[in-house]
């Protein structure tokens, strides 16, 4: 019999950073994960429960979450401070395939903690390059909810970085408006690749503005969100026609998701 | 094939009872269940079939994942897979159809559920024909069958004071070692064939254009129609053999507690609902649709094979008379003349 895969590890807290009131990023010990950027992992409290949370970033030694209170488990982990404990199984999911990015003009468009999933990428093409050109685009709902600033702002050394706000605030010195919006002013003048995260919305809006600036459907990669309880394509939950997002995604080409429809 | 006589019933079990967790069709109330017998005598054979099907032995419908002890150096996790041997007894050919279905989720190419296999490979299944099928019952519209040995390790055929029994599987002849069975002679063969040549399924579901159907209609009225009546209550997953959603849940009280799964359906509104609040499936529209679809189109793309055996449960435990068999039809002919 294969290694019981609903049995979590124990893992420490090495670092907690508060990045917004409702978002903190937990840095905690890896017991030799490998991910993939875009892999997720079922983390857990005891006596609280078990909940799908993206990998952030990861190192040899450690992997990043970066979470937002919206639940019991979450609410349970944002509780938690440095040298506490937490269990995890993982990691799940696909990724995003990197190799269909390397050299090439790359948008990214993510909706708020959809820049979770990205962020280890965007870190490794600062450190190492690897694309041709990388456009950041961002979107918040205010700018209190601005997450990875420090990051944001060291990016924009290197990249083009772009963010808005659906809601302004006097002293915000950004772009207001959908992140949608911003992709007309930066694809379309090479055949670009795309990565979409956020609400369904958004996803939706994106990939209509990334199709009218000529970028292909197949150079379009969308990485989906859905409850989940088990990671690993047993309890139905996650799944959306014949494919399990836990299993197939969470990372999908646009050509998938034009038919992945419930 | 061998024959039993069914006063020997009893001291069968009896002998494996010691052995074996040996489960068998009771009566509780108005009803039939499979629960864990400790006499030979509890085990009812002349029922129709189980108001929940048997899959609750391999998949119970509540089971520990695991169990811990949260102390100030840390937290001690005990695993709970069960790996008792079991024999159940009475399962009928739809059923021991649904666990080959439930092999196919359970026992993945990336992952294997060890708690549904481990307990599926220490159980041996014991099936009983259906001379009588009930009028909700269409297993012969799902290559099933009222005498189908598929899935099973030995299948008993009524046939009045004695079973004729067919060997299907070296485990299930296992299972009748020192009883010295008789040889079936042709006089028992041919009651059998008269009983199985007279066990009629009433109902024949044409499921010929199903697929095409559901291939292309995703967005039909038909659907809206159809949940019209549906209450949403989730009784046809429960009671369904191939059913295999489910939740998992901490409950601890004090120091200890045990990750649990539990059943669940797609369709309650909570199985689809994101943390952010946005539901992909909103209604129960789109929540039937899914039920439907993913029956009979996309574990057909999965696995190449619907996620039905026609044993009409959903059928019986529908509070508000929602018949699958008319489901079925009302969907092919929808928008039919298009394929």
């Amino acid at each position: 019999m294969n290694a019981n895969p609903y049995l979590p590890v124990r893992a420490k807290i090495l670092e907690v950073v508060r990045q917004t009131e409702q978002i903190a990023t937990f840095q905690i010990e890896s017991p030799g994960l490998n991910p993939v950027p875009g892999q997720f992992l079922e983390v857990s409290i005891p006596k609280v429960g078990e909940c799908p949370l993206s990998i952030s970033d990861f190192d040899s030694d450690y992997i990043e979450l970066t979470v937002r209170k919206v639940g019991k488990v979450t609410g349970a982990l944002n509780a938690l401070r440095k040298g506490d404990h937490l269990f995890i199984r993982g990691p799940y999911g696909n990724g995003f395939p990197l190799e269909k990015l390397a050299g090439r003009h790359v948008v990214m468009v993510l909706g708020g903690i959809g820049l979770v999933p990205v962020k280890s990428i965007v870190n490794r093409y600062y450190q190492n390059g690897g694309v041709k050109r990388l456009d950041l685009l961002v979107g918040f709902r205010t700018p209190r909810e601005v997450i990875f600033q420090e990051e944001l702002a060291r990016w924009q050394e290197k990249f083009n970085v772009v963010i808005t706000v659906d809601q302004g605030e006097p002293d915000w010195p950004g772009r207001v408006g959908l992140v949608s919006e911003l992709v007309k002013e930066v694809a379309g003048q090479e055949r670009a690749v795309a990565i979409v995260v956020g609400p369904p919305a958004m996803i939706r809006a994106a990939a209509e503005e990334l199709l009218k600036s000529r970028v292909a459907k197949e150079d379009i990669w969308v990485s989906l969100e859905r409850r989940m309880s088990c990671g690993i394509g047993k309890c139905g939950h996650c799944k959306i026609s014949d494919q399990y997002v836990c299993l197939d995604g969470p990372v999908f080409n646009y050509r998938q998701v034009e038919k992945l429809v419930d | 094939m061998l024959l039993l006589n069914k006063d020997q019933i009893t001291s069968w079990l009896n002998k494996l009872i010691p052995a074996y967790q040996v489960f068998a069709p009771v009566k509780e109330g108005d009803y039939f269940c499979f629960q864990q017998i400790r006499s030979g005598e509890q085990a009812v054979l002349n029922y129709t079939n189980s108001r929940i099907p048997p899959k609750e032995i391999l998949f119970p419908r509540s089971e520990k994942l695991f169990c811990y002890r949260c102390e100030t150096g840390g937290v001690q996790l005990t695993e709970q897979v069960d790996e008792s041997k079991k024999v159940v007894v009475g399962v009928r050919p739809c059923d021991a159809k649904s666990f080959l279905l439930l092999d196919k989720v359970f026992n993945g190419d990336q992952y294997v559920d060890p708690y549904y296999l481990t307990r599926r490979n220490n159980t041996v299944l014991v099936g009983l024909g259906c001379n009588q099928p009930a009028a909700t019952c269409f297993c012969t519209s799902l290559s099933g069958g009222p005498f189908s040995a598929e899935g099973l390790d030995l299948l008993f055929v009524d046939i009045g004071d004695q079973y004729l029994v067919e060997v299907v599987t070296e485990r299930g002849k296992e299972l009748l070692s020192g009883m010295e069975l008789p040889v079936a002679g042709q006089e028992a063969q041919e009651a059998a064939r008269a009983v199985k040549e007279s066990a009629v399924c009433s109902t024949l579901v044409d499921l010929g254009g199903l697929k095409y159907r559901l291939d292309v209609n995703f967005d039909d009225p038909i659907w809206a129609l159809l949940a019209e009546k549906c209450l949403g209550c989730a009784a046809c997953t429960y009671t369904c053999p191939t059913c295999h959603c489910f939740d998992i849940v901490d409950e601890a009280a004090g120091k200890e507690g045990c990750r649990i799964r539990n059943w669940d359906a797609c369709m309650f509104p909570l199985f689809t609902l994101h943390g952010s609040g946005h539901n992909p499936r909103p209604t129960g529209k789109e929540r039937f649709r899914q039920r439907i679809m993913h029956k009979f189109k996309y574990f057909v793309d999965n696995y190449g094979t619907i996620a039905c055996v026609g044993c009409g449960r959903c059928i019986l435990s529908c509070p508000v008379n929602l018949d699958i068999r008319q489901v079925i039809e009302q969907i092919s002919q929808a928008g039919g003349d298009q394929q």
